[in-house]
């Protein structure tokens, strides 16, 4: 069974697979800059309100809550048992 | 015949850093992405060809729908008998391939530097550079910040070069560049992944922490005005003792003596009095000051700093980059506002353009220290200590004036588009801290004497023209002053203070050496070349400690320098918020000072 959540979801520690980012153009176009797209997979490094930093590609992001709960994760398996 | 070649890459990746050990030149570095805000350009030569080089402000795309950045494809795309170097930060291959293969779309030229390799081999990241040449059918070279062998490197993979036909645009569909980009990788980088719980881990869970993060930065905020304000008074003292042996050998010198007493009055009293002034107070705390921030720097600690306050910008309308324009406040106002075009939308730039001042620069930074050294503390040693925690809740007044401003500013603006708020936070690095000592010493010096050369020496004979030419009976100075006088005693202050921040328009440096001229021009006190000497001059014109703080919050508070007026002009485009930005930190100033004044004299 496959869990799907909203990237800000995902609590500190825990990883997962993008399997959508919005379409709207502005966001999916930074997005894709960075190199966040389908498939890629994200680790949540770090957690506070509001803004969270993510690991992606090597590379830690910072991001906001707002902007991370448009972009869907499915849960590694590992995971899905927390 | 002159090669040219254009740096690109991610935002800090070290472009800057390969440009100056290419070119000998001196663009700051520092460890976060958007130091580099503005290109620039250089020369070097090796083994007998030409090379002119520019250093673009880092970028993750070329795709034109991202304003900032489309200035850089734009800049490519015109420059088409240019190479491109693209410059990679190792550990982040899949990242910064981006921006090469849009590069090999717009340019026939293209060359990649696989940067920082020394720190993707810390974390277990080996990457195989001939493969990733051949998938790519570019010349690719390895490199990393202590590399000596850069120039060489470069030039012999831009000799391997061969001209490409390229399509000369950027394909619409994004994701092709991140596909192929993954496509490449697979197998060019290996990952070693023992090396998992790594240094960066643990020191985010320190600078990251919940209940670790705000100590450590007021800490850290602490122990930077400790460190500056104790070892800068040994300077200083030396500095002032050796000044006023020099002018007085100078003014008793046959020379000044044969001169008329308005030109010798001139040249002593004026121009070296000021000069000296500036050397011993302004320059021993940047000197200080500067080195180890630059230390902080380049260790990666400030993204950190502005993850963590991201909150409490949001509160207020605008992203925690503030706090990386603020930071470079610091050291020079026109820094930190052309710095703020990092912030991501244009609504959130003019707020951090306008609450930029608030900010105490170079030129401010040492009236505080003076003040609060002459007024707050006994002139004794342990006196660092409390210095430092007067200095630190100075800057914690400005910090929440920015926070308090720019919440009001958000809420009178009409709505932005908002862009997403995506901040990369670097790796850890560790800084050549010899390396980065002595040069950030050097330029600090350079910058502060370039200042009291170029500003205060002519002003300092400015300022002694107006003490001393007489229109009936009295000096222009004097007339200046007894006008603003009576504004000036309705914030505690008085109207030769007044006149010194006005005077002080084109750099805050000489705003001290005005007051003090003017207070001495109706005085008899000659010998006033040490802080205690100049706080006794102060309190026979009646300072007090209640004076030194309404000038401590009008050093923090008033108009910018004329400088940064022109580079607020030049980045908003609008005479409007250039006005905001002259007029409210004054108008703040100015009720502050008058509030505190206020209150003290109720209870007096």
């Amino acid at each position: 069974m496959t869990i799907n959540i909203p990237m800000n979801n995902l609590k500190e520690g825990q990883s997962g697979v993008i399997i959508s980012v919005p379409s709207d153009g502005l966001v999916y176009g930074r997005l894709s800059d960075l190199g966040i797209v389908k498939g890629t997979s994200v680790k949540c490094v770090r957690k506070k309100r509001g803004t969270a930093a993510y690991s992606l590609r090597q590379t830690v992001f910072a991001m906001r809550e707002s902007d991370a709960e448009n972009i869907i994760i499915q849960l590694s398996e590992a995971e899905e048992n927390d | 015949m002159t090669d040219s070649i254009i740096l690109a890459g991610n935002p800090n990746v070290g472009k800057s850093t390969l440009f100056n050990a290419l070119t000998g030149m001196r663009q700051h570095t520092g460890n976060w992405p958007g130091k580099t805000v503005e290109s620039a350009y250089g020369t070097f030569k090796y083994a007998g060809q030409n090379y002119s080089i520019t250093d673009l402000p880092g970028t993750y795309s070329f795709s034109p729908d991202s304003a900032d950045e489309a200035v850089a494809g734009g800049y490519v795309k015109e420059h088409t008998d240019s190479a491109v170097v693209v410059v990679c930060d190792a550990s982040a291959l899949e990242r910064s391939l981006i921006l090469a293969l849009q590069s090999m779309d717009i340019c026939g030229r293209v060359v990649l530097c696989v940067n920082l390799l020394d720190e993707a081999e810390r974390k277990g990241i080996c990457i195989d550079l001939e493969l990733l040449s051949e998938r790519l059918s570019i010349p690719v070279f390895g490199t990393s910040i202590k590399d000596k062998r850069k120039k060489q490197k470069l030039v012999s993979a831009l000799r391997r070069s061969i001209p490409a036909d390229c399509p000369g645009k950027i394909r619409n569909d994004r994701f092709y560049y991140v596909e192929k980009a993954e496509e490449i990788c697979h197998g060019v980088i290996t990952l070693k992944n023992d090396h998992k719980s790594s240094f960066d881990e643990k020191a985010d869970r320190i600078f990251l922490g919940k209940y670790t993060a705000v100590p450590c930065m007021l800490i850290l905020l602490a122990l930077l005005f400790y460190i500056t304000l104790v070892l800068s008074s040994y300077p200083s003292d030396f500095l002032y003792g050796l000044f006023e042996k020099l002018l007085d050998y100078l003014s008793s010198s046959p020379l000044i003596k044969a001169m008329p007493p308005m030109l010798s009055g001139m040249i002593i009293d004026g121009m070296l009095k000021v000069l000296c002034w500036v050397t011993a107070v302004m320059l021993p705390p940047m000197a200080i000051f500067f080195p180890l921030f630059t230390l902080l720097e380049d260790f990666g600690y400030l993204p950190r700093a502005a993850f963590w306050l991201d909150e409490p910008f949001r509160k207020c309308g605008t992203c925690g980059k503030q706090a990386l324009t603020m930071c470079m406040g610091l050291g020079c106002n026109c820094t930190g506002i052309t710095g703020c075009r990092i912030m991501g939308n244009e609504k959130e730039k003019i707020i951090s353009i306008i609450t930029n001042s608030f900010i105490p620069c170079n030129g401010r930074f040492p009236i505080l220290i003076a003040v609060i050294t002459m007024f707050f503390v006994p002139l004794a040693k342990s006196a660092g200590f409390i210095s430092a925690l007067i200095l630190s809740a100075v800057i914690s007044l400005s910090v929440i004036a920015t926070f308090l401003i720019s919440r009001l500013l958000s809420r009178c603006f009409i709505k932005s588009e908002s862009k997403p708020f995506i901040m990369e936070l670097p790796s850890y690095r560790k800084p050549d801290t010899l390396r980065v000592l002595v040069r950030s010493l050097f330029d600090r010096t350079l910058f502060v004497l370039a200042r009291a050369v170029s500003v205060a020496a002519p002003a300092g004979i400015i300022i002694w023209l107006l003490t001393h030419i007489d229109i009936n009976g009295s000096s222009i100075f004097n007339y200046m002053t007894d006008f603003l006088d009576p504004v000036g005693r309705l914030m505690g202050l008085d109207g030769t203070v007044l006149t010194g921040f006005i005077l002080g328009l084109p750099a805050n440096e000489i705003v001290v050496p005005v007051i003090m001229m003017g207070y001495l021009s109706g005085s008899s006190l000659e010998n006033y070349t040490s802080l205690s000497a100049l706080a006794e001059l102060f309190r026979q014109n009646g300072w007090d400690v209640f004076t030194a703080v309404s000038m401590v919050i009008f050093t923090v508070f008033h108009w910018p320098c004329s400088t940064a007026i022109i580079t607020i002009k030049k980045e908003t485009e609008s005479l409007k918020w250039t006005a905001v930005s002259v007029l409210l930190p004054a108008l703040l100033g100015f009720v502050l000072c008058v509030l505190f004044n206020t209150i003290v004299n109720l209870f007096r």
